[in-house]
């Protein structure tokens, strides 16, 4: 298993994929980080246009607020001071005065309405009867004003509960309260002011911030956090929905984080002036993903038609500097695989095209050094066989002559004649102008002429018989095969034979192959040696020249290829059987070239 | 080759992806801002009394994204001349219809022929058999012990021998049923006299001087008897001051009687979360499952004059900014 995987740590990958694999890595990288920062880019100015609009409502909020509580406070202070200061409640009355301001800004007051501090109704307007068994000194308003004289006190909203309306009209309002000095019969004594400004006015102020219909809304609290405006108010009322407004009251003028109710919002306060009343502006978080989301959708899809572009862009960089490169591997594998002469690819980038040019040159300086080594071998085959052949005819030639001189000696001229001209015949063969691959026919004629001249030398101890198919006979051979197997035939087989020796030639073609054995009825050989006639280091004995099978064997194999050659059979006593191996070759002039240069042979070498 | 065209096949497919996609968006944005339509059908729908549930019904419509069509409709006399109301919305196809029904009895057989996909809710009272239909009721049987409970605490030991009229509303519907079984159970062993019970469907009249003179305190168990039986205290001042009103109601109307102190004590509904309760639920029904669905249950308040500008209780009574 660990060496599965060191194999496979190690194993070599394709240019194109490395280089592919690399580059999508890297821009992928590259485009998830400018992807996630242009995204949180992209959020955070969100969150800051966010805040920035919110600021914007709260601040033209807070504008109209204070707009219109400045105005009650004028209410408040041209009343007392252009008014009540003027005035002695013994001789004076205030309604006419008071009844202006009030016709003056009806649209946003309720009620104005001075008190002793005894609570005893002074002047009111509009005019209205006061309820009974009211109890003004109790009421909030008019507590705060006795309790913090130097003050304006602003109340949260509540049902005004001051006059009888018999329409059954109870109003929202908002109270305004001053101490104030009252004077009586010229001796000055307390007495509290009230304005009982509409909390409709305040209402539709704030609803004006809240009329985006999105999950984002403004609300308005006292400084102790009380809810003075909120959008879904009777629902706190009902307690249907629960508001931070207390820890809102805790913060300062500007943006803050708060998790509210499992959720985290994005909290805008700003503190309207004087009254210390707050401005909450409220944007759940969630309302940003929302905005979000369409965008975000649209940043993964653009990332990932990105990212597939540069797959595919990064596939056809990867494929234009890999493909030359596996161009110039094909030619190596082709180079490889045996041709001698591939098309080596030069082209495309520099170093692609001069490593092209080097190997096109070293590949051709070595097929010139193996056509050399070839030239050189063939040389040196050729001389081989040469001399292999050299060594046949001095052997040869000394026996026959010695043959005629015996014959010449005893006065058998005839048949020393037809000796000298069997001996004629044999010589043009083996000459053969200078072939060494001659016909079958040619190379019988030979052994007929061979094995005439040694029947007269051994006074016909043995009879030869030639047996060829008339097939086999137009083929090639290399020549002076036969006469030394014959030769053996007589000296190694028939030659001091009690009886009579018999030698036989037969030739017969199987398939592509010829067969030509050689056949006596001598002494024979035992096994171990015939093992070793064909070995190079053979000790057989010889007699003659010393040279016969091994040579035969090997001037075959030089020529035809080592499946080809002598096989010898052999039994002591019986006799022995030499067979040579040819291939099935018609003798033409072109073979016989072929043959001589040594062609057929490597190619038949090659096929193997 | 074959490679890019892989990849050119990628390519479209993701293309054809982003396409589905943008379709399956604009599907769901269409689907998200279709609007269910819900009608409510009340008795004289244009009384003060519903101000604070149309105020709940038109704050859980904005929430729920309903487009809520208050039917304007008067007194229904009887059960067929609003089922004549239902049977006109409902061939308007509206998606749901928020209902309170004149007569819970055979209110059910005569239904069952009109509704067919239409979601239904029935507010302030329940209709017979209450298991087959969803309500948003106050808590009828605890108002009517309320009103027993504050004659009790200001009467105490004095009870005894006190006579008591009741006008008992319409006791075709179950809400009143429950409104003056709770009543009557609470003041069991109080010694005090039940001297009549007076129902708006019963064709007896009585004076209203001589109803009056018979009794020492009046219970009225819905707005318009509370109303009807300040109008009453009204014509007869001398019994006014002798005949206690106590009363159930949520009118500006009531709300000035209680505050003038001609009611001693006023038990009201909270008919806000009625309305927002029952628009939520009509919501609910239609997004998920028109057959199923949860009857719930709304509080009410105790007022009288001494507590009646409360915070608590103003933000409650009076639920109009003027």
């Amino acid at each position: 298993m660990k060496g599965l995987f060191f194999q496979r740590e190690h194993k070599a990958l394709p240019i194109q994929l490395i280089i592919s694999v690399s580059f999508t890595i890297v821009s992928i990288c590259c485009m998830g980080i400018l992807g996630f920062t242009l995204y949180r880019f992209l959020v955070q100015k969100m969150e800051d246009i966010t805040i920035e609009s919110s600021e914007q409502i709260l601040d033209q909020t807070a504008i109209n607020l204070e707009t219109y509580l400045r105005n009650m406070r004028r209410i408040s202070d041209t009343m007392y001071y252009s008014v009540i200061k003027d005035k002695d409640l013994a001789t004076d009355t205030m309604a006419e005065e008071m009844n202006l301001l009030y016709e003056a800004n009806k649209d946003n007051l309720i009620s104005i309405a001075c008190y002793t501090n005894e609570g005893e109704l002074v002047a009111a307007v509009p005019v209205a009867t006061e309820k009974e068994d009211i109890r003004i000194v109790e009421q909030e308003w008019f507590t705060d004003a006795v309790g913090r004289m130097e003050n304006f006190h602003f109340s949260t909203p509540h049902v005004q509960n001051l006059f009888d309306n018999t329409s059954y009209r109870y109003y929202w309002v908002i109270s305004l309260s001053r101490a104030v000095e009252l004077t009586n019969n010229g001796s000055s004594r307390l007495g509290v002011l009230l304005v009982d400004m509409n909390y409709s006015s305040i209402e539709q102020l704030l609803k004006k911030a809240n009329v985006n219909h999105s999950m984002e809304y403004v609300y308005l609290i006292d400084r102790e956090g009380e809810i003075i405006y909120h959008p879904r108010q009777k629902l706190l009322n009902m307690h249907l929905l629960e508001e931070n407004n207390q820890i809102a009251a805790s913060y300062e003028d500007g943006s803050h984080k708060e998790y509210f109710q499992d959720e985290e919002r994005l909290i805008t306060v700003k503190t309207v002036s004087y009254t210390g009343w707050k401005i909450v502006s409220v944007t759940p978080k969630r309302v940003l993903s929302m905005g979000l989301t369409e965008t975000r959708l649209f940043f993964v899809i653009l990332m990932l038609l990105t990212m597939l572009m540069i797959i595919i862009i990064n596939q056809l960089v990867s494929s234009s500097i890999a493909k030359p490169l596996q161009r110039l591997n094909e030619s190596v594998k082709e180079w490889e695989a045996g041709n001698m002469n591939p098309e080596i690819y030069v082209g495309s980038f520099l170093e692609v095209e001069h490593l092209g040019k080097t190997l096109r040159s070293t590949v051709a300086q070595i097929r010139q050094l193996m056509e050399d080594i070839l030239i050189e071998q063939e040389e040196k085959r050729k001389s081989e066989l040469d001399a292999l052949q050299s060594q046949i005819n001095p052997h040869f030639l000394y026996n026959t002559l010695d043959s005629i001189v015996w014959m010449i000696e005893g006065e058998r001229y005839d048949d020393a004649v037809f000796m000298v001209t069997q001996l004629a015949s044999l010589f043009r063969v083996s000459l053969s102008r200078g072939k060494t691959i001659i016909s079958i026919s040619d190379e019988i004629r030979h052994a007929k002429n061979y094995m005439n001249i040694q029947k007269i030398r051994y006074k016909n101890t043995f009879t030869v018989d030639f047996q060829m198919e008339e097939d086999i006979l137009k083929c090639c051979t290399v020549k002076l095969i036969i006469q030394p197997l014959l030769e053996n035939a007589i000296y190694y087989g028939v030659q001091g034979m009690d009886g009579e020796g018999e030698i036989q030639i037969r030739g017969y073609r199987s398939k592509e192959d010829i067969y030509i054995e050689v056949s006596d009825n001598g002494i024979g050989m035992p096994k171990e040696v015939v093992c070793q006639l064909l070995s190079e280091n053979n000790h057989a004995p010889k007699k003659g020249s010393g040279v016969g099978l091994i040579n035969v064997h090997n001037r075959l194999k030089l020529r035809f290829g080592s499946c080809y050659g002598l096989e010898i059979e052999s039994v002591p006593d019986e006799g022995t059987t030499v067979r040579i191996h040819l291939p099935y070759l018609i003798y033409t002039e072109e073979m016989q070239v072929l043959l001589e240069s040594g062609k057929q042979k490597r190619q038949e070498e090659r096929e193997q | 080759m074959n490679r890019y065209r892989f990849y050119r096949g990628i390519l479209v497919l993701f293309l054809v992806l982003i396409g589905l996609w943008m379709i399956q968006k604009e599907q769901d944005r269409r689907q998200e801002s279709e609007r269910y339509m819900v009608s409510v059908i009340v008795s004289d729908s244009n009384n003060d009394r519903w101000i604070a549930m149309k105020q709940g019904m038109e704050q859980a419509a904005g929430d729920f994204h309903i487009d809520l069509n208050i039917i304007s409709t008067g007194p229904f006399a009887t059960l067929e001349e609003e089922l004549e109301v239902v049977r006109r919305e409902v061939s308007n196809n509206v998606d749901g219809v928020i209902l309170q029904m004149v007569s819970s009895e055979q209110a059910y057989e005569a239904l069952e022929g009109i509704f067919t996909k239409e979601a239904v809710i029935f507010l302030e009272t329940d209709i017979e058999p209450e298991e087959y239909f969803v309500s948003v009721v106050p808590d009828n049987i605890g108002m009517g012990a309320a009103l027993a409970d504050c004659i009790l605490k200001d009467y105490g030991e004095r009870i005894e021998g006190k006579k008591i009229g009741i006008l008992g509303g319409n006791q075709k519907q179950i809400s009143m049923q429950q409104r003056l079984s709770g009543f009557t159970k609470q003041m069991e062993g109080s010694n005090a006299e039940i001297t009549w019970v007076l129902h708006s469907e019963s064709e007896e009249q009585i004076e209203k001087e001589e109803m009056l003179t018979l009794v020492d305190l009046l219970v009225a168990l819905d707005n318009a008897e509370t109303e009807q039986a300040v109008d009453y205290l009204l014509e007869v001042p001398q019994e006014a001051k002798r005949c206690a009103l106590y009363g159930e109601g949520i009118s500006e109307k009531v709300v000035y009687y209680l505050d003038r102190g001609l009611i001693q004590s006023l038990v009201v509904p909270n008919e806000f979360h009625m309305g927002y309760q029952s628009v939520k639920e009509m919501s609910r029904q239609l997004s998920y499952s028109p057959t199923i669905g949860e009857s719930s249950q709304v509080g009410f308040l105790v007022v009288d004059k001494e507590n009646l500008y409360k915070a608590d209780n103003q933000k409650i009574l009076f639920p109009i900014v003027q």
